[in-house]
């Protein structure tokens, strides 16, 4: 079975489908990114839950941060996460491709960084003003 | 194993498209990340010349490629980012062949470009949750997709340019 005959591909460069397809996945990705800052029904502090190896870490208010100050992850490749008033990052990290720390500092609910080596993810999000409304954003 | 000649002059193509996905893949590492994008987010060149090999031979030409590539991924970056690329490489080989398989015209070069980029991103997202053992790598979803989109019609557009130059290479190894 071959998609082409001899000179090029048998296949139109773009048909009416392709045009569908590209516009309905543009659509979903920028849905997708307006949508959740409307949806928020959390007013409360902004909450930076570290995740390591699939298991909470540690869960850390921003908000009620007053100075800043540094924590070592327990991974291996080790990770260093800094937290400050308001935002937190991957400080120092040694993986091979830096791509967490590079991520940059988080700030706003729904930011994320993530060192696949070590298995870490900081996730933000705002606590809800309900009880159990924990993963809203 | 078939030790025909034909055979032997496939495999020999199949060596070469992995060398030139291997070379893109590599170029494409020398490239910064740039501030708006997620880190690590790539154009994917080398998904051409999967495209090319499964548009030629189907699976058993897009599967080595992907493959291959995702060793060289292994030594250079370590084995997250070769499960990554593996993910990525083996969702994206398996929608392009069975786009090339059953599309009866339906999609053009542009549309399977950007699904199996898409399927690429999909891939490696699924990877990650994976290595890092929880979904809130969901967030990293739009991104992706939109993403996606503008790297399938870069690479499908480069495609379209350079498949004369890539089925040279059957000629030159006397492949119909």
């Amino acid at each position: 079975m071959r998609a082409h005959k001899r000179g090029g591909l048998a296949l139109r460069p773009v048909t009416p489908l392709d045009i569908a397809l590209i516009a309905v996945l543009i659509a979903a990705g920028v849905l997708m990114l307006l949508l959740p800052p409307l949806l928020s029904k959390g007013d409360g502090a902004l909450i930076a839950r570290i995740t390591c190896g699939g298991a909470v870490y540690e869960e850390i208010d921003l908000s009620a941060v007053t100075d800043p100050y540094e924590l070592e992850l327990p991974t291996d490749p080790q990770t260093t996460v800094s937290v400050s008033p308001g935002t937190i990052r991957f400080s120092r990290a040694e993986c091979p491709d830096q791509l967490c720390v590079n991520t940059g500092a988080l700030t706003r609910p729904g930011d994320t960084a993530a060192c696949l080596p070590a298995g870490a993810v900081i996730t933000l999000y705002t606590r809800g003003q309900s009880a159990d409304d924990i993963m809203t954003y | 194993m078939k030790t025909t000649p034909s055979a032997a002059r496939r495999v020999a193509l199949t060596g070469l498209l992995s060398a030139e996905a291997i070379a893109l893949s590599a170029l494409e590492m020398m490239i910064p990340p740039l501030p708006f994008l997620p880190p690590g987010a790539k154009p994917g060149f080398s998904n051409m010349v999967t495209m090319f090999a499964a548009a030629e031979y189907g699976l058993t030409g897009a599967l080595p490629v992907a493959v291959i590539k995702s060793l060289f991924t292994l030594v250079t970056r370590g084995p997250s980012a070769f499960l990554m690329s593996l993910c990525g490489g083996l969702l994206s080989a398996a929608v392009m062949c069975l786009c090339f398989r059953f599309n009866r015209g339906a999609l053009g070069l542009m549309g399977i470009s950007v699904l199996s980029a898409a399927a690429h991103n999909l891939g490696q997202l699924g990877a990650a949750c994976l290595l890092t053992g929880t979904a809130a790598l969901y967030t990293y979803l739009p991104a992706l997709l939109l993403f996606a989109v503008a790297t399938g019609l870069v690479t499908g557009l480069i495609l379209s340019a350079v498949f004369p130059a890539l089925e040279r290479q059957k000629r030159f190894l006397k492949l119909p």
